[in-house]
């Protein structure tokens, strides 16, 4: 009986690692999918974004988008296209673009003037997916 | 927005390049349902790594191409030497050395140095190996990188690529601290070489550049303060973070363009930095302060 109180959470905590391990893998290759859209035109910014996402979850990350620059923003969840939705605002929240409004497009590319500070979130579409990882990939050129 | 209901994402920039090959995940195409479900918690926090804040700091390549597209002559002995990388003992000096060797091998790539970026593709692999992260370039990247030595536009294409599969990697190795390092020394030297090349009268180009990093300073400093370790690195970016407070800026919001048709938004809102020389020349006294910590 002790013995088994003393497995129960080693086993616990062997099998949320190796779920963990399964949900990096699975990121990895939507990751890998999602690729395919930062093309050679685009230099990777060299940054790997990704998040576990549950049905209202939203993740947000901050980015410096410098002047003079294309920026080719990426975003995937499972093996299609269009799971998930993202936004970039301003730093006073004005909403600067939805891919919600076409289509939830994989990517888009962004000319920026001037550099500003921006944020964007991202969450699933309700109507394609529950849950599921969300991967960010953003290239840049001159 | 209560934590539960948003995450920031966790960007941490590795700038050892070719760590992708560190024996890392598994990036073959696997098959995955069309919609993956993972609705278990535990695997979402073990993924996100939340701990509250993330970041996203710049990609070196940024920088120091701005130095280029200026036209700024090429200063050869700028970048760290390559030679006696093995004088870093601690993880932290090693990390820090392989994030400002990844910003150098940039700079060559931009200055179309060949050869000093393969020393300092060589001077990667050997801090990789003291990082543990042996067999860190695989023979075909080392000849990708040699078959195409000339071609300026695939070196940093390449580059980014490496950068991209190294950051995987590590946060596929929950080594974030190792990451956080990496991306500062990153960080560091970017600003370091653009600095560096510049010499005494600064474009101001650079001037806006310099002024434009106070909130990826504040990120970084978020960063590392999540990791032991790090003190003295610390309290210079805090003291660097004090001369950037100073650093004005004023924004205006202007309705972006849509073009549908070409997938693109052209975004035209304008930020002005005000910065007074003397902080500049804090800021500027400063980063080389740290540079020279980071590599001593």
């Amino acid at each position: 009986m002790n013995m088994s109180r003393t497995f129960r959470p080693l086993m616990l905590s062997a099998g949320l690692l190796l779920a963990g391990l399964g949900a990096f893998a699975q990121c990895d290759t939507i990751a890998t999918l999602c690729e395919k859209n930062i093309t050679a035109a685009y230099i990777p910014d060299g940054q790997f974004y990704r998040a576990l996402l549950r049905e209202d979850e939203m993740a947000e990350f901050d980015l410096t988008l410098f002047g003079g620059t294309t920026y080719r923003v990426a975003a995937c969840s499972g093996t299609s296209d269009g799971n998930l939705i993202f936004s970039m605002y301003d730093k006073e929240h004005n909403l600067l673009f939805t891919n919600k409004e076409y289509n939830n497009d994989p990517y888009w590319d962004f000319v920026v003037a001037n550099t500003m500070d921006v944020t964007i979130n991202a969450e699933l579409d309700p109507a394609k997916a529950s849950s599921g990882c969300a991967v960010l990939l953003i290239g840049f050129k001159k | 927005m209560t934590l539960c209901k948003s995450f920031r994402w966790t960007p941490v920039l590795a700038l050892g390049l070719g760590l992708a090959s560190c024996g890392g995940a598994d990036q073959s195409a696997t098959q995955l349902p069309a919609t993956d479900t993972l609705a278990v918690k535990q695997e979402s926090d073990a993924v996100v790594k939340v701990g509250g804040k993330l970041f996203s700091i710049p990609s070196p390549i940024q920088t120091v191409m701005l130095v280029s597209e200026m036209k700024v002559p090429y200063a050869n002995g700028l970048a760290l030497p390559t030679e006696n990388a093995t004088r870093f003992a601690t993880k932290e000096k090693q990390a820090l050395a392989l994030g400002v060797y990844g910003a150098d091998m940039a700079y060559a790539v931009a200055y179309k140095d060949g050869q000093r970026a393969l020393k300092t593709l060589k001077t990667l692999e050997q801090l990789s190996g003291q990082l543990n992260l042996s067999n860190a370039f695989s023979k075909e990247e080392m000849d990708a990188f040699k078959k195409n030595i000339n071609n300026q536009d695939s070196l940093l294409r390449l580059t980014g690529k490496a950068f991209r599969s190294a950051d995987r990697y590590l946060k596929n190795e929950q080594r974030d601290e190792v990451s956080a390092w990496v991306l500062a020394g990153g960080w560091i030297e970017g600003l370091y070489l653009t600095l560096g090349a510049s010499g005494d009268k600064l474009d101001p180009r650079v001037t806006a550049r310099m002024a434009e990093q106070r909130r990826t300073l504040d990120n970084l400093i978020a960063l590392l303060a999540q990791h032991e370790g790090s003190t003295e690195l610390l309290a210079q970016l805090k003291d660097l973070a004090g001369s950037y407070a100073q650093v004005g800026t004023t924004y205006k919001y202007v309705a972006p363009k849509q073009d549908a048709a070409n997938r693109t938004t052209y975004l035209n809102s304008t930020t002005t930095a005000q910065v007074a020389p003397e902080v500049l020349q804090a800021i500027i006294t400063k980063v080389k302060a740290i540079r020279t910590a980071i590599t001593a």
